[in-house]
């Protein structure tokens, strides 16, 4: 067993790389660093699979030096009497290390920011949970269990499987139950019937006329003036339209209205209402009043037809609060700080505490803006929320029940010259959503930049210096991440030969003894390729520097082309004995 | 005959791969080391960076020395357990140039730079002042530990208009300040702005693309306090100087007696590297913990300034006895 073992260097490499994860894994379930319960095995595994990857080159160097000074003497008895180069043994291997490139590539460049990212997603909702918890601990002690009960249940999005928080919302709920005072039945009559049916969308005036005289026929002067009035304010000139709506008027006053009918009635009289705001671009009224109706008369068809309406006008002027609340709970990318405007010797600078999409769009949190010129500070404001929409970011939000709450940008310094904007509450972004999760809190320097992915420092690499980031660090950090493969198969075909150069002059078997060693090698190893890699990184840093990005990219494939061919080159000549 | 061929041909052999391999490790070090001392005051401007780099050449020089010294000793001991010679001309040649290279050239090397005339015992002037554009850069965000500043114009001493980011309350991180004063300092550099002061560390604007990765950071700080701790005993006095290097190079050839140690080379390479690893942090932890310790207990703690260079002579001295009592000289070559 231990024989084929040896024959293979695969053999090796595998059980280096499964004590390695072993170890890692080992080493993360006590470096848990105090998240939520619920992120500690997600934790342990993303937290081995970085360390597995941050030191996947040196173990891998090691493993395959081991393996390559463990072949077995035979081998090389047989190899010496037939006086075959080096090369043609290792001939066979050489796809393998290709493949092995190949899927350390993958690895190191599309999962390993995606598991850093979600090693910030764990650190950042753990501090949103506790945050949530800290309110709602402090909501019970003034004695405000709404509150409670709202930051209890987001703490609970975060942290789905907290026991003990699931009570305390339990008892909360049941408490609140007992004492609410209890509400009287209310009869409801089928009111369905008597709902006008038809819609005024999209009629032209004359329609809408011949609707209403129909209405009037049949006795329903509601819905005849209705539509009658509604012909008359779209077309004033049609003095026809306003005789009909008096006149259903007249008839709706001559009679002795039954219970139905003056339902009806107020019916007609709040969607009349609510016309008239959504008319007079008062959307947020015409939006509650049509609200307010739907709970009444859910399937009335101008109802639903004007509360989406008044929905669509009010996300153009306002957001809902709850809709930006729920990124709360959600990760997202956090602290964005830019330079939003550049013109002359103007400039502002946004910093954005958290940005995540949902359902109904793309969300910030605390959103600050400063914006200075030669002369002074102009403005600056605060605002708890505000939604993303094609390059805009309202900050105006209003709850959707109710119109004492709402949130507006809140002035820390030099007013005047916001409200003299044509849109005070729009905050125009310049830098593209694709863009925005780059620009992390001025910190542009690799550390930061390795949770994105390849792709998007690519991307960003253009145009991050227009917002106040250091180019340099961003081509840096590419040229960085394209340096671990090619190090990678270098190091490994280096590390055949450094295997073979040192190969083991046992008698027999290798002693088990000498696997007590074997944790020695990827120490050894860790330090070597980490100067490896740094060497080269002073160079293309340097290359960077001065010559500028493409032209380091040339230098940097020269380099690896060299490096190549001088380890092939090496590798070929090692004899067999 | 045999033998006396032997001893001809490692006469000649081994100064000159020694001399070769040095030469060729000491140019790529200080290459490398200079390249990253120009990115690190690359933001100062190109007339300012090439003056900063000029006027530290000589010290990059001093600096890369005992490193290139120990990594062709190591080379040469490999080469030596590979291909074994005359014994005693193994034992001789590598100390003895090693020796040479580092207490000879140390001495050269110390008089390139300013005041270098001034020989042992006297402390050198400083080189060049770095400006505020070596930390700071105008119209972009500088980092420092928790901060982010940003800075719309840097002149010499003044910035203006500053803005602050992660300063002030929950809901307010930017902070604006009209005008700042900077000041350079050996230890930091510090922004004094309208009731604020900002105290960040001296790290270059570009220097985090040189820095190096975090599990060399030990390995560097050990490099940089040998290099200070040869730099005390040379000031201190030449035989000082000697005896420190003489330390040094008898530990390094020390340690080469793990190559050959087992059968399994590569394990012998790993141990003689991880011995090397471990001689230059011991060293570090008896000057700085150990001395440090015994010099509260101790009356005349100036007895113990030379601790670090004895236990390193001891440790060498009882290796390399071991090495040439007990492990064959010829290890490689058996079958």
């Amino acid at each position: 067993m231990r024989r084929r073992m040896v024959q293979n260097p695969f053999s090796i490499l595998f059980l280096f790389y499964l004590f390695a994860f072993g170890v890692f894994f080992f080493y993360s379930i006590f470096a848990f660093p105090g998240y939520l319960a619920t992120f500690q095995w997600p934790f342990v595994w993303t937290n081995s699979f970085l360390l597995f990857m941050r030191y996947c080159i040196p173990v891998t160097v090691a493993a395959v030096a081991v393996a390559y000074s463990l072949l077995p003497t035979a081998e090389t008895v047989r190899m010496r009497a037939s006086r075959q180069p080096f090369a043609r043994l290792v001939s066979s291997h050489l796809t393998t290390f290709i493949a092995l490139t190949v899927l350390y590539t993958v690895l190191v460049l599309g999962l390993y920011p995606l598991a850093l990212r979600n090693m910030e997603r764990f650190d950042s909702l753990t501090l949103e949970a506790r945050t949530f918890l800290g309110k709602a601990e402090a909501a019970l002690t003034e004695e405000d269990p709404d509150t409670a009960l709202l930051n209890y249940q987001r703490y609970l999005a975060i942290d789905h499987d907290n026991r003990k928080v699931m009570e305390l919302v339990s008892d909360l709920q049941m408490e609140m139950i007992a004492n609410r005072p209890e509400s009287q039945p209310e009869d409801r009559e089928d009111l369905d019937s008597m709902r006008i049916k038809d819609l005024a969308e999209g009629k032209e005036p004359y329609e809408l006329l011949e609707m209403a005289e129909i209405y009037y026929e049949r006795e329903d002067y509601f819905s005849a003036h209705y539509y009658a009035d509604l012909a008359y304010q779209l077309d004033p000139n049609r003095r026809d339209a306003r005789r009909l709506a008096a006149r259903a008027q007249e008839m709706i006053a001559s009679k002795d209205l039954s219970s139905l009918e003056m339902e009806e009635k107020r019916l007609y009289e709040r969607k009349r209402e609510g016309y008239e705001h959504f008319t007079n671009e008062e959307y947020f009224k015409a939006y509650r009043v049509f609200r307010e109706l739907q709970e009444g008369y859910p399937r009335d068809p101008d109802v639903i037809s004007y509360l989406s309406k008044s929905e669509e006008q009010l996300s153009r002027d306002t957001f809902f609060l709850d809709e930006a609340e729920q990124i709360d709970t959600l990760p997202g990318s956090r602290e964005l700080l830019f330079v939003n405007y550049r013109e002359g010797d103007e400039r502002e600078i946004v910093f954005i505490g958290k940005l995540a999409g949902i359902e109904a769009g793309v969300f910030g949190k605390d959103v600050e803006v400063l914006r200075f010129s030669a002369q002074g500070l102009l403005y600056h404001y605060y605002a708890p929320y505000g939604k993303l929409r094609d390059g805009i970011l309202n900050l105006h939000g209003v709850d959707r029940l109710t119109a004492e709450r709402e949130t507006l940008p809140r002035y820390l310094s030099g007013a005047t010259r916001l409200r003299r904007e044509r849109l005070p509450y729009m905050l125009s972004v310049e830098p593209t959503l694709e863009l925005l999760p780059t620009l992390k809190g001025g910190k542009a320097a690799s550390a930061s930049a390795e949770s994105l992915g390849f792709f998007a420092l690519w991307q960003a690499r253009r145009q991050i210096g227009s917002y106040g980031y250091l180019e340099s660090y961003i081509s840096g950090e590419i040229l960085r991440r394209l340096l671990l493969p090619f190090s990678f198969l270098v190091l490994c075909l280096l590390s055949v030969a450094i295997g073979w150069r040192f190969q083991a002059r046992l008698l027999g078997r290798p002693h088990w003894v000498l696997f007590v060693f074997m944790p020695l090698f990827p120490i050894v190893a860790i330090l070597l390729t980490a100067l490896y890699l740094h060497a080269q990184r002073i160079l293309l840093g340097f290359a960077l520097l001065r010559l500028g990005f493409s032209i380091s990219l040339v230098v940097f494939l020269v380099l690896q082309g060299l490096l190549l061919l001088f380890t092939m080159i090496i590798l070929a000549g090692q004899r067999a004995d | 005959m045999v033998v006396l061929s032997e001893t001809v041909k490692d006469i000649l052999r081994l100064p000159i791969l020694f001399l070769f391999v040095f030469i060729l490790v000491f140019i790529l070090f200080f290459a490398l080391s200079v390249l990253a001392l120009w990115g690190g005051v690359y933001s100062e401007g190109r007339e300012a960076a090439l003056q900063a780099v000029e006027a530290n050449i000589p010290e990059t020089l001093v600096q890369v020395l005992p490193a290139a010294v120990f990594v062709s000793l190591f080379i040469l001991l490999v080469r030596i357990a590979a291909k074994p010679g005359s014994r005693f001309l193994s034992l001789l040649i590598p100390l003895a140039g090693a020796f040479v290279l580092l207490a000879f050239g140390y001495q050269i090397l110390q008089r390139l730079g300013p005041g270098g005339e001034a020989g042992p015992g006297v402390a050198r002037p400083g080189v060049v002042e770095p400006s505020s554009r070596r930390y700071l850069v105008p119209g972009v965000f500088n980092t420092t530990e928790s901060k982010v500043i940003y800075i719309e114009e840097i002149d010499e001493s003044t910035v203006s208009p500053v803005v602050l980011a992660e300063g002030g309350s929950a809901d307010q991180k930017l902070l604006y300040f009209p005008q700042g004063r900077v000041s350079v300092g050996d230890d930091s550099v510090v922004v004094r702005m309208a009731g604020y002061t900002l105290e960040i560390d001296p790290d270059p604007v570009f220097g985090g693309m040189f820095a190096e990765d975090p599990v060399l950071r030990r390995f560097f700080a050990d490099l940089d306090f040998l290099k200070r701790e040869l730099q005390r005993a040379f000031r201190h006095s030449l035989p000082a100087f000697y005896f420190a290097v003489l330390a040094l190079v008898i530990a390094c050839y020390g340690s080469g007696m793990f190559l050959r140690l087992s059968r399994w080379h590569l394990l012998n390479v790993t141990l003689a590297l991880l011995a090397l690893r471990g001689l230059l942090a011991l060293f570090r932890f008896v000057s700085e913990g150990v001395v440090f310790e015994l010099d509260k207990v101790l009356k005349n703690p100036q007895t113990l300034q030379f601790l670090p260079e004895v236990a390193l002579l001891v440790i060498g001295g009882l290796l390399l006895l071991l090495d040439l009592l007990f492990v064959p000289f010829q290890r490689w070559e058996e079958e």
